[in-house]
């Protein structure tokens, strides 16, 4: 039986193709150690945390951000909390939990911030892309406020990304603060299942988000 | 190029019955007759469906996740989910002596699996049902297979599904779409990784503040 010279080519070519694809899933296990906390913190670019006039906190993590936020205003470094009226979901419209705002709202009170300090802004709010519209319109009837955003950490990346496309020169008048996550963070985001599918969900929102 | 541009072509067109058949692999129902002592694990609308089921003699005795309360619910700004459970079961007509916490202590689905195994053991020939999240039931069912051993068969599951969307049209909608793609990725790591080395902790609001810098 002779094989065909252009059979044995693809053959080869095949073999090839997978001894290449074998070294490089080897190489990328091996490495991992080295090049995951390095993926991990290319979702981290958070400002240094500075005096402002206003905290604005993102809807998500209702644990973690309005305590960043508490503390700012209890140590002097922000006068006002402004948040993002959000879109109720399917058990909170059951009033089996409060909307997110109003939960904020309760934290940051529970936390030592005056009541009279947080004003709740924007309709409906479904995403960065809706938060970063509703404190866009907000500004323009208060352009001398400096502002900056709350959210966590590994999104600190992509919510500049946003809210530069909604505010264009303007993103001067905001800075990013980031909320460290409980469990995990950039140096072990893998080991935890909540730390895996987080930043996982997070790399594939910034490549969206890139491409646009 | 010319298999990949077909496997493109044969891809999208038939996108649609491949996103359902995505998103059954994340479904896990167990047939047969439902036990009568039902457990709330999760679930939209977990709480009308119990009750609903009460009302037709379909469940007998509801029992109700009780774990250590978390950060919100320690500073004091919600209702225990227990507290908030029970409550509302019983504005569904489930009467207080027929709601139960399931004991023990747990801290995720690995340790509720524990728990559940112990409530086998101390009700010998009785049954389970579990409610849960439909796109995260097939994870359930992985960790009930491991932690479960040899008692798996009298746990049965019941897939609620989401009342905003299900298998059949999740990629229509942000929600069913971040749902799906969340539940996938549990899975994965769930069946890759499998139990943790320790749960996850939640320290208190001001020691949480504490720490920041």
């Amino acid at each position: 039986v002779t094989t065909r010279p252009t059979s044995r080519r693809r053959l080869k070519w095949r073999w090839r193709l997978l001894i290449l694809g074998v070294l490089v899933l080897a190489t990328a296990y091996l490495s991992r150690l080295w090049w995951l906390p390095r993926a991990g913190a290319l979702l981290h670019d958070a400002d240094p945390v500075e005096a402002v006039d206003a905290v604005y906190v993102l809807g998500g993590d209702p644990p973690t951000r309005p305590l960043l936020a508490a503390k700012l205003i209890r140590t002097g470094q922000a006068k006002l909390v402004l948040l993002p009226r959000q879109k109720l979901t399917a058990a909170e419209r059951d009033g089996l939990y409060p909307a997110e705002h109003d939960l904020t709202q309760r934290i940051l009170v529970a936390r030592g911030v005056p009541a009279e300090q947080i004003v709740i802004i924007g309709e409906e709010c479904f995403g960065t892309d809706d938060e970063a519209a509703t404190l866009a319109r907000y500004l323009e009837a208060h352009p001398d406020l400096k502002v900056a955003v709350i959210t966590n950490d590994f999104h600190t990346n992509r919510a500049w990304r946003i809210f530069r496309n909604a505010f264009g020169e303007r993103l001067s008048q905001v800075r990013f603060f980031g909320a460290p996550t409980d469990n995990f963070g950039p140096d072990d985001w893998w080991h935890t299942e909540r730390g895996f599918v987080i930043y996982t969900t997070e790399f594939i929102k910034l490549g969206r988000q890139m491409l646009r | 190029l010319v298999l990949l541009a077909v496997l493109a072509l044969v891809v999208y067109l038939f996108r649609h019955p491949l996103m359902r058949l995505a998103a059954s692999a994340l479904v896990a129902e167990d047939p047969g007759p439902r036990p009568t002592t039902a457990l709330l694990f999760s679930g939209d609308r977990r709480l009308d469906v119990a009750g609903v089921a009460f009302k037709d003699g379909q469940i007998k005795q509801v029992l109700l996740l009780k774990p250590p309360p978390n950060r919100l619910e320690r500073l004091g700004v919600v209702t225990t989910r227990y507290d908030k459970a029970h409550q509302e079961l019983l504005k569904r007509g489930v009467p207080a002596e027929r709601i139960a916490a399931l004991p023990g202590l747990y801290r995720d689905a690995w340790e509720v699996g524990d728990q559940v195994q112990a409530w086998l053991e101390q009700h010998p020939g009785e049954e389970l049902l579990i409610y849960c999240e439909r796109f995260a039931s097939r994870k359930l069912s992985m960790i009930l297979d491991r932690t479960l051993g040899g008692d798996r068969h009298r746990v049965r599951l019941a897939a609620l599904p989401h009342r905003e969307y299900d298998e059949t049209n999740w990629w229509q909608s942000k929600l069913g779409a971040l749902e799906f793609l969340y539940n996938s990725l549990t899975l994965a790591h769930v069946g890759l990784v499998g139990r943790p080395a320790s749960p996850p902790t939640e320290p208190d609001a001001a020691a949480y503040e504490e720490a920041l810098k």
